[in-house]
C-alpha cells in the first residue's frame, strides 16, 4: 500500500476514535507557529533545575554530557602520557617508580580505551544521529541516561581506586596469567575487569538505541541509499559493539571468576589455558580498533564532503568498504598472538586477512582524495584535521601492513615500534578526525564558532607535535627498546630519541590546551554561527544551533541524498505528531515511509538509580561473590521501577482496550499487525 | 525544518504496532543479539578447553546426569505453547487471554527455574574442579540468570495488567516478552546439548 492510501485507509478509523471524544490532544498544525514551538519546547524539555538535570533524557543533553566526561578523560589519559614521557626523557630517571609507571602506563591505556575513544564516538552518535535522522528524540531515551550514568560511575570508580594507590598495574590488555589470583594478589585487577563491566554495558546501550533509532526512524523520505555516510558509519559501529564487547565481558567474567571464587579457565594445572585470554580478549580487543575508527571515518566523510563542497565521491564504495571492514575486523585478532606460536596454517590466514583489510581502507581513501580533486575546498580547521588524518593514518597503516607479516612481527614484538604503530593508528585515525569533528559540529553544539586562528595553531602543533613525539619510536623500537620498560640504561643509546619523544609530547599538550582555551573563549565570545555556518547537507544544519528541545519544528521530508542540498522550494514536511506529548513518527527500514507513531516515555530518576544499583553491584562484588544475586535483587527492583506506569505519562496514553467495542478492538488490532 | 508547505498528514496513522513495525521489538532483538553472542562465546570457549585435556570430562570427573535436565527441557519447550498464545491474544488486544496464558507461562516457568536447581546436582563436578567444571557452571549460571530474569519480567507485566492497565502499549509489551521467551528457551537447546550430552561423545 502506498502511504497516501494507507493514510487515507486509517483516516476512517481516526475519525471515529474522535467522535469516541478523544479530545484536549494537541497537534502540529493546530496552533499558531510561535505557541507551537513554545508547547513543543515545554513538551520535549528535561525538568526544570537540578532534579531535572539528574532525570534528563534529552539526547542532546545526554551526548553533550557523554562527550565532555570523554574529554576529560582524554585530559586525564593525556597527563598520564606526559607522567610517562617524562620519566622516559633521559636514561635512569626517578621520577617516577616502577610500581606506579606499570599503574600510570594500565591506567593511560585503559582510560583511553574504554573510557575516552568508544565513549566520545557513542557520545558523538547519541547527540548527532536523531538529528541527521531527522527525528525529534533517540529510540530509548531512559536508556541513554543509563548508558551515561554507568559509564561515568565506571571511570569515577577506577579513578577513586587510582588514587588510593590501587590503581591496576599489569597493562591494559591484562594478560593472564600475571594478571591471574597467583600473579596478581590483591584488588587491582579485579577493579580493571569490573571497569570493562561498567563501559560495556554503556557501550552496548548505546549501540542499540544507535541501531533502532537508524532502523526505525529515520524522517520519511531517507531509504537506505539516502542515508547519510556518517550515520552508516555509526550504524556499523553499533552492529560491531554488539558483537565485539561480549567476548571481553565473557572473558573478563572468567578472569573475575577465576580470581573471586577459584574457577580454572586460565589456570593451565588443572585444564585452564592462558592462552584463550588472548583470543577472547583481541576477539573483542582487534574489532575495538575498528569500533573507534569507523565513527572517525563518518567523521571524515561528513567534514570532506562540507568542505569540498560538492557531494562525496564513490557513496557506495564507501559505505561497501565500511560493511567490509567491520567484517574483516572480526578476522584479525591472531596477529596480536604471533608471538604465542600458533600454528603456521593460523599465521598465515591471519596474515592474509590482515593485509588484506588493507583493500578497503584503500577504496575509502580513494574515495576522499577523489571527492577533494573534483570539489573546491576550503582549507577551514576541520580540514585540516582530515587532511592530518590522511597522513597519519597511512602512515599508521604501512606501517601495520608490516607488522602483518610474521616473521617482522616477531622482531619487533612488544617493542616500541609497536607503540608508535598504533598511536598512529589511533590519534592519527581517531583523535585527529575527532578534533576535526570538534571544530566542525562546535558551532551546532554551541551556537558559536570556534575561533579559526586558534584552531589552526591546535592542528599545526597537534600535528607536528604527534610526528615529533611517535615517529622517534619507530626507530627506537628497531633499536629494541621493549614498551612498558620504567626506564633503561645509558649505554642503551636510547636517550637522545626519547628526550626529542618527550619535547614531542609537550608540543602536542600545548595543542590540546590551545583547544581548550579555544573552546571556553569561543563558547563566550565566539562569533554566532546560525543555522548552517558551513552550507553543510546533512538534517542537524537544518534546524537552529544548538537545536531546540524539539530538535525540528517539523519532520522533512527527505528528497535526495544530500538532504539539506537537495531540498525544493516547497520544503515538504510531515505534519500531524501530537505537540502535548513526546510523539514521534516511526517509519518503514528501507524506504523509510511512515508507518506508524509513538510516545516516547518521559524523563524519570529510574535510569540513574538502576546506574547506582549497578554500581554498588560492581564494585562489592569485587569483594564477594554474594554481590552478585544482592545486585540482581537491586537491579531487578530498578527495573521495575524504571517500567512501571507512571501517571504523568497516562496522558499520553492510547486509551484502555477496556473501553474499546468488540468491532473497534479488532480493528485496532488489524491496524497494528 | 520549518513548517514547510507541501505535507504527508501523519495524524492518523496507527499509534502503536507490534513485532518489527515497534521501537521495543528491536530493542528486545539488539539484547538477545548480544546474549547470544555472549554464549556462542561461551560454546567457543567451551571447545576451546576441551581441546587442551586428552579425556574429557578430565578424570576423576564423572558424567552429568541426564534424567532431570531432560525433564526440565521437556518443560521449557512446552512452556512455549501458552506464551504463543499470550502472544497471539495480544495481537488480537484480548485482555482476557492475555492473562489467562500468561499466568499458565509463569506457571510452567516458576516450574523450570525450580527445577534448574536439581540441574545444578546433575552436573556432578563443581566450579572449582577443573576448567570443564568452571566451563559447564559458567554456562548454566548465566542461563539461570536469564530465565530468572524473564519470569520476573513475565510477573511485572502481569501485574500492571491485572492491575487494570490495557493500554495498547502492554499488549505490545507482551507480545515483545514472548519474543524473548521464545530466545531463552530456544538457547537452552544448544546449551543442554554441551553441557549433558556432549561430554558423552567427546
Amino acid at each position: 500500500m502506498r502511504t497516501e492510501e494507507r493514510v487515507a485507509a486509517a483516516a476512517e478509523a481516526e475519525q471515529d476514535a474522535r467522535e469516541r471524544g478523544r479530545t484536549g490532544e494537541i497537534r502540529e498544525g493546530d496552533l499558531p507557529e510561535e505557541e507551537e514551538s513554545r508547547l513543543l519546547e515545554k513538551t520535549w524539555s528535561d525538568g526544570p533545575g537540578f532534579w531535572g538535570w539528574l532525570t534528563s533524557t534529552n539526547h542532546k543533553s545526554i551526548g553533550k554530557r557523554f562527550i565532555i566526561t570523554a574529554f576529560i578523560f582524554f585530559v586525564l589519559g593525556g597527563i598520564l602520557a606526559v607522567l610517562m614521557r617524562i620519566q622516559l626523557a633521559r636514561p635512569e630517571n626517578t621520577f617516577l617508580g616502577p610500581d606506579l609507571y606499570n599503574q600510570i602506563f594500565t591506567m593511560h591505556g585503559t582510560t583511553m580505551m574504554f573510557l575516552f575513544a568508544i565513549p566520545i564516538m557513542e557520545a558523538f552518535a547519541i547527540y548527532l544521529v536523531p538529528l541527521m535522522v531527522g527525528t525529534r528524540s533517540i529510540a530509548f531515551p531512559r536508556l541513554a541516561a543509563f548508558s551515561y550514568w554507568i559509564y561515568l560511575f565506571g571511570g569515577i570508580t577506577l579513578y577513586v581506586f587510582f588514587i588510593l594507590n590501587i590503581g591496576p598495574d599489569m597493562g591494559w590488555f591484562s594478560y593472564v596469567p600475571l594478571a591471574g589470583p597467583e600473579f596478581s594478589p590483591g584488588k587491582r585487577v579485579d577493579i580493571w575487569s569490573q571497569l570493562i563491566n561498567f563501559t560495556e554495558i554503556s557501550a552496548l546501550a548505546a549501540s542499540i538505541e544507535t541501531i533502532t533509532t537508524v532502523f526505525k526512524m529515520r524522517a520519511p523520505g531517507m531509504s537506505l541509499h539516502r542515508i547519510p555516510v556518517f550515520v552508516w558509519a555509526m550504524l556499523i559501529m553499533s552492529f560491531m559493539v554488539m558483537f565485539a564487547m561480549p567476548a571481553v565481558m565473557t572473558s573478563s567474567l572468567f578472569l573475575t571468576l577465576d580470581r573471586l571464587v577459584g574457577t580454572h579457565f586460565y589456570n593451565a594445572a588443572e585444564g585452564g589455558d592462558p592462552l584463550l585470554w588472548q583470543h577472547l580478549f583481541w576477539f573483542f580487543g582487534h574489532p575495538e580498533v575498528y569500533i573507534i575508527f569507523i565513527p572517525a571515518l563518518g567523521y571524515v566523510s561528513s567534514i570532506i564532503q562540507t568542505f569540498a563542497r560538492r557531494k562525496v565521491f564513490g557513496y557506495t564504495a564507501l559505505v561497501l568498504s565500511m560493511i567490509a571492514t567491520g567484517f574483516i575486523g572480526f578476522g584479525l585478532w591472531v596477529h596480536h598472538m604471533f608471538a604465542t606460536g600458533l600454528p603456521q596454517l593460523g599465521s598465515s590466514f591471519f596474515t592474509a586477512a590482515s593485509m588484506m583489510i588493507a583493500i578497503p581502507s584503500g577504496v575509502q581513501i580513494f574515495c576522499w582524495i577523489a571527492t577533494l580533486w573534483a570539489g573546491r575546498p576550503r582549507f577551514r580547521t576541520p580540514l585540516l584535521f582530515v587532511v592530518g588524518f590522511f597522513f597519519i593514518f597511512v602512515a599508521g597503516g604501512l606501517s601495520g601492513v608490516m607488522q602483518a607479516s610474521v616473521p617482522v612481527d616477531l622482531q619487533l614484538h612488544d617493542t616500541f615500534f609497536v607503540v608508535a604503530h598504533f598511536h598512529y593508528v589511533l590519534i592519527g585515525g581517531a583523535v585527529f578526525p575527532l578534533f576535526g569533528a570538534f571544530h566542525y559540529w562546535f558551532p551546532k553544539f554551541t551556537g558559536r564558532m570556534l575561533g579559526e586562528g586558534l584552531g589552526k595553531l591546535t592542528f599545526w602543533l597537534m600535528f607536528v607535535g604527534f610526528n615529533v613525539t611517535f615517529f622517534p619510536m619507530h626507530q627506537l623500537g628497531l633499536q629494541g627498546m621493549p614498551r612498558r620498560v620504567y626506564t633503561y640504561l645509558p649505554g642503551m643509546n636510547w636517550g637522545s630519541l626519547n628526550l626529542l619523544a618527550t619535547i614531542g609530547g609537550t608540543v602536542l599538550t600545548l595543542g590540546v590546551l590551545v583547544f581548550v582555551i579555544n573552546v571556553f573563549l569561543s563558547r563566550r565570545k565566539g562569533e554566532a554561527a546560525g543555522d548552517n555556518p558551513w552550507g553543510a547537507d546533512t538534517l542537524e544544519w537544518g534546524t537552529s544551533s544548538p537545536p531546540p528541545a524539539y530538535n525540528f519544528l517539523r519532520i522533512p521530508i527527505v528528497q535526495g541524498r544530500e538532504a539539506l542540498w537537495a531540498r525544493t522550494e516547497d520544503e515538504p514536511v510531515a505534519e500531524g505528531l501530537r505537540t502535548d506529548c513526546r510523539e514521534v513518527l516511526l517509519t518503514k527500514i528501507l524506504d523509510a515511509e511512515p508507518d506508524n507513531k509513538m510516545v516516547l516515555p518521559s524523563p524519570v530518576i529510574w535510569p540513574l538509580l538502576m546506574g547506582l544499583a549497578a554500581t554498588a553491584t560492581f564494585i562489592s562484588s569485587i569483594f564477594t561473590p554474594w554481590a552478585l544475586p544482592g545486585g540482581m535483587v537491586l537491579a531487578g527492583l530498578a527495573l521495575i521501577g524504571w517500567g512501571w506506569p507512571k501517571k504523568k505519562d497516562e496522558r499520553c496514553e492510547r486509551e484502555s482496550v477496556d473501553e474499546m467495542s468488540d468491532e473497534e478492538r479488532r480493528r485496532e488490532a488489524a491496524r497494528a499487525q | 525544518m520549518k513548517r514547510g508547505k507541501a505535507r504527508i498528514d501523519v495524524s492518523r496513522l496507527p499509534e502503536f504496532a507490534f513485532g518489527n513495525r515497534g521501537l521495543m521489538w528491536w530493542g528486545v532483538l539488539g539484547f538477545l543479539a548480544i546474549e547470544t553472542t555472549m554464549l556462542v562465546i561461551c560454546f567457543v570457549s567451551y571447545f576451546y578447553l576441551r581441546d587442551r585435556v586428552l579425556e574429557w570430562p578430565p578424570p576423576p570427573t564423572e558424567l552429568p546426569d541426564l534424567l532431570v535436565p531432560t525433564i526440565n527441557l521437556v518443560v521449557m519447550l512446552l512452556s512455549i505453547i501458552p506464551m504463543y498464545l499470550v502472544d497471539r491474544a495480544a495481537k488480537r488486544l484480548d485482555k482476557r487471554r492475555v492473562l489467562i496464558w500468561m499466568v499458565v507461562s509463569i506457571i510452567f516457568g516458576i516450574a523450570f527455574v525450580a527445577l534448574r536447581a536439581f540441574e545444578y546436582y546433575a552436573l556432578n563436578v563443581s566450579w572449582d574442579t577443573n576448567a570443564y567444571g568452571s566451563i559447564v557452571w559458567t554456562i548454566i549460571v548465566i542461563h539461570t540468570f536469564h530465565i530468572a530474569t524473564e519470569v520476573v519480567e513475565t510477573i511485572v507485566i502481569t501485574t500492571i495488567m491485572a492491575l487494570g492497565h490495557a493500554e495498547p502499549k502492554y499488549f505490545v509489551d507482551s507480545s515483545d516478552n514472548a519474543l524473548y521467551w521464545y530466545f531463552i528457551i530456544g538457547i537452552w537447546v544448544p546449551c543442554y546439548v554441551i553441557i549433558f550430552l556432549a561430554p558423552r561423545f567427546l
